[in-house]
């Protein structure tokens, strides 16, 4: 899922700076003790919705399956699967 | 070793009784649910073989843990950050025939720091368990991927619901 966010919140004024667009990718799956002590996550290209492109270097942020968010970056594909890396 | 992997446990936790409870961390959107356990199917060769099926087989397994104090409940639920859990009575899943793995799991060959007390409890096994229109290479449309995931709902639900809410089970 692809969201889009402004850092100046909701346009008041002609007189403001411009509203700025940023593109954050938020992908799903899990992460636990096991992702958290290795420091990283993977998703499977099964876990990802037609809109999402990955690429190496790409800022995401990870949605477990409770719900909580994770910054992360893309650090690398492996077969089906990329390797996300969390960001502490 | 690079990605996640899963091996047959021989130390740690291994007996189970028919008393003792399993827990699950709850995922809410049962979609994600299926996406994953489609996304691991292909990690349990090396289980399959142990087992004495074609290592080529899929298994569709849900992730339980099954502390053994009340210590190492905590401590399980520190490290899920506060996630919800489900839970299930050994006894009621050995009715069904369920069958209940005690595996070690790892990312880049880290171990979960659980793995002393991780189970898989497995809702299938067998070959192409997960639908040509999951798979990465004939991926199908919104349609046929939500149909893919009704093939597998048929499958893991009816393990899925021997499991209850915790805060239901007091």
């Amino acid at each position: 899922m692809t969201v889009a966010e402004s850092p100046y919140g909701a346009y008041r004024s002609p007189w403001e700076a411009p509203m700025a667009t940023i593109q954050k990718t938020i992908v799903t799956t899990e992460v636990g003790p096991r992702e958290m002590t290795a420091g990283v996550a993977y998703v499977h290209a099964i876990e990802l919705e037609d809109d999402e492109k990955l690429e190496v270097g790409q800022r995401v942020e990870i949605r477990d399956g409770g719900g909580n968010f994770h910054a992360a970056v893309v650090d690398e594909r492996v077969g089906p699967r990329w390797r996300l890396r969390i960001q502490p | 070793m690079q990605g996640p992997s899963v091996r047959w446990r021989d130390e740690g936790r291994l007996l189970l009784e028919d008393n003792d409870t399993l827990l699950r961390f709850h995922v809410a959107d049962h979609n994600n649910l299926l996406n994953k356990a489609a996304s691991d199917a292909d990690l349990y060769g090396s289980v399959l073989e142990h087992l004495g099926h074609d290592p080529e087989w899929e298994a569709l397994v849900l992730s339980t843990y099954a502390p053994d104090s009340s210590e190492e409940q905590r401590e399980l639920r520190e490290a899920w950050l506060g996630r919800q859990f489900v839970v299930a009575r050994v006894g009621g899943l050995r009715e069904h025939d369920v069958a209940i793995w005690p595996t070690a799991t790892f990312i880049d060959g880290v171990p979960d720091p659980f793995n002393h007390i991780h189970f898989d409890v497995v809702a299938a096994v067998g070959p192409d368990l997960v639908p040509s229109g999951l798979h990465p290479q004939n991926r199908g449309n919104k349609r046929e991927r939500r149909e893919a995931r009704q093939q597998l709902a048929a499958l893991i639900d009816p393990v899925l619901d021997l499991f209850t809410d915790e805060r239901q089970g007091r």
